[in-house]
Order: structure tokens, then C-alpha cells, then sequence
């Protein structure tokens, strides 16, 4: 049976994450999702963290609060985070509601994410070729 | 510097993220860049084989970062993600032959 895609999920790449909320999830989820990205940061060594909230139509308070402490966990187990794909209506009612993301990154989408923690974090990523033998 | 980067650079920046997308949520936008990847493939008069060396490179660099991740469902995704690339080129072919026929 398929039961679609997952509430969130959390993909490597190279030594960054990039962790997908694909629904909106409620306080407790939010707060599981938070643990999980944390702890794989440390068990991956994660220099770059990517949250991807393009598929959110809303961003209550307490998920922006989320977000920010995320970014600023990840920030003490020595990771950069980008926030992506905040929605117009999204960024519309964030900014009439006076929330914010703080001082944590953001970016248009994962490509721009990719490409910011790239240039902040040299090697961090590498590139899809990485792994083929030289000739 | 974005300008500098060839097609071919160009194809595989945006490969990875938007395969990585539609890995994470499954959902018909995500499909769409797929095929705006290939689209923008035709144009730049990339071949086929380039993007199928782009698209093995990127599957086996997320197959090796995830091994936690069901390979089925990556391989699926990958497969559907790879044939809605693939859509472009495969009207591009049968336009072609088309006019190669009518051209008899």
C-alpha cells in the first residue's frame, strides 16, 4: 500500500543534510523532527544543514521558533543552516505577523541552499563525479 | 558566478537538488523541474548520454549518502524522476523521425 511521502525526511548529501517538512506538522512533531535532525547532525559530522519548508503553506509561530532554535542547535554541533522555499504567502504573513527567522540563512530554494552553504563551507559538498576513478 | 558554468555544469547543479526534491516529497512540482531539466537539456544541446551520465552520478552519490533509505524507493523515484527528464528528448525523437517519414 503506498502511504505517500513521509511527514518530514532527512537526506544526505555529501556532509550536509537536508531535511524536508513535506506536511504541517503539529507542536510534538515538530519537536520530534527538531531531535532527529540534531542528533543526525552529530552522527553524520554534518557541516550544512538545509530545512526545506517549500511544501508549508503555513508557518505558525511556534514552527518559525523551531526553526530558529534548530538552526542555532545545529550552530553548536558546528553546523550552517539555510532555510528554503519559504512560500510568498508564507513570507506575506510572517512578516504581518512580526515573525522572522532571525539570523538564520535563508534562501529561494534547495538548488540556492546547496549552492550558499557551497560558498560558505569550501568542500563541504562535493560535486555528483566526486566518486568516479580519475582516467 | 553562475554565468561562467557551462550546460553541462549547469545540468548537474541543478540535478541533484531537484531529484533530491522530489526524492523527499513525491509530489507532481517536483516531477515538473525534472522536465524543465530536460527542456532546458534540448536547448542547450546536450546529449543524452551526458544526461544519463548526470543522472547515474547523481542516483549513486544518493544511494551512497543515504544507506538507511530504502533502495527500492529510491531507485523508483529515481526512475520516475529520470523518465520525466527523458520526456523531451523522446518528443524531440519521434518529431524527427516523424519529419524523416513525411520527408519519403
Amino acid at each position: 500500500m503506498d502511504t505517500g511521502p513521509p511527514l518530514v525526511s532527512i537526506l544526505r548529501q555529501g556532509s550536509y543534510l537536508i531535511a524536508s517538512i513535506n506536511t504541517a506538522l503539529d507542536d510534538s512533531e515538530m519537536v520530534r523532527f527538531q531531535m532527529d535532525l540534531v542528533d543526525q547532525i552529530g552522527q553524520h559530522r554534518s557541516r550544512g544543514v538545509i530545512i526545506d519548508v517549500a511544501a508549508l503553506d503555513v508557518l505558525d509561530s511556534f514552527g518559525s521558533r523551531t526553526v530558529r532554535d534548530i538552526a542555532e542547535m545545529a550552530r553548536l554541533r558546528g553546523a550552517l543552516t539555510v532555510i528554503v522555499g519559504i512560500q510568498p504567502d508564507v513570507a506575506f504573513a510572517m512578516v504581518e505577523l512580526g515573525m522572522g527567522t532571525g539570523s538564520v540563512q535563508t534562501a529561494l530554494d534547495l538548488e540556492e541552499g546547496l549552492e550558499y552553504l557551497n560558498s560558505r563551507l569550501s568542500g563541504g559538498h562535493t560535486t555528483p563525479n566526486r566518486r568516479l576513478a580519475p582516467r | 558566478m553562475t554565468a561562467q558554468l557551462t550546460p553541462l555544469e549547469r545540468l548537474k547543479r541543478s540535478y541533484a537538488s531537484a531529484f533530491l526534491r522530489y526524492l523527499a516529497r513525491r509530489e507532481e512540482a517536483s516531477l515538473h523541474s525534472g522536465y524543465e531539466l530536460g527542456r532546458a537539456a534540448v536547448e542547450s544541446q546536450l546529449s543524452v548520454l551526458q544526461l544519463a551520465q548526470v543522472h547515474h552520478d547523481v542516483l549513486l552519490e544518493v544511494l551512497q549518502d543515504n544507506t538507511d533509505y530504502d533502495v527500492t524507493a529510491v531507485a523508483t523515484a529515481a526512475s520516475e524522476f529520470f523518465l520525466e527528464v527523458l520526456a523531451t528528448f523522446d518528443m524531440t525523437q519521434r518529431g524527427l523521425l516523424q519529419s524523416l517519414a513525411d520527408n519519403r
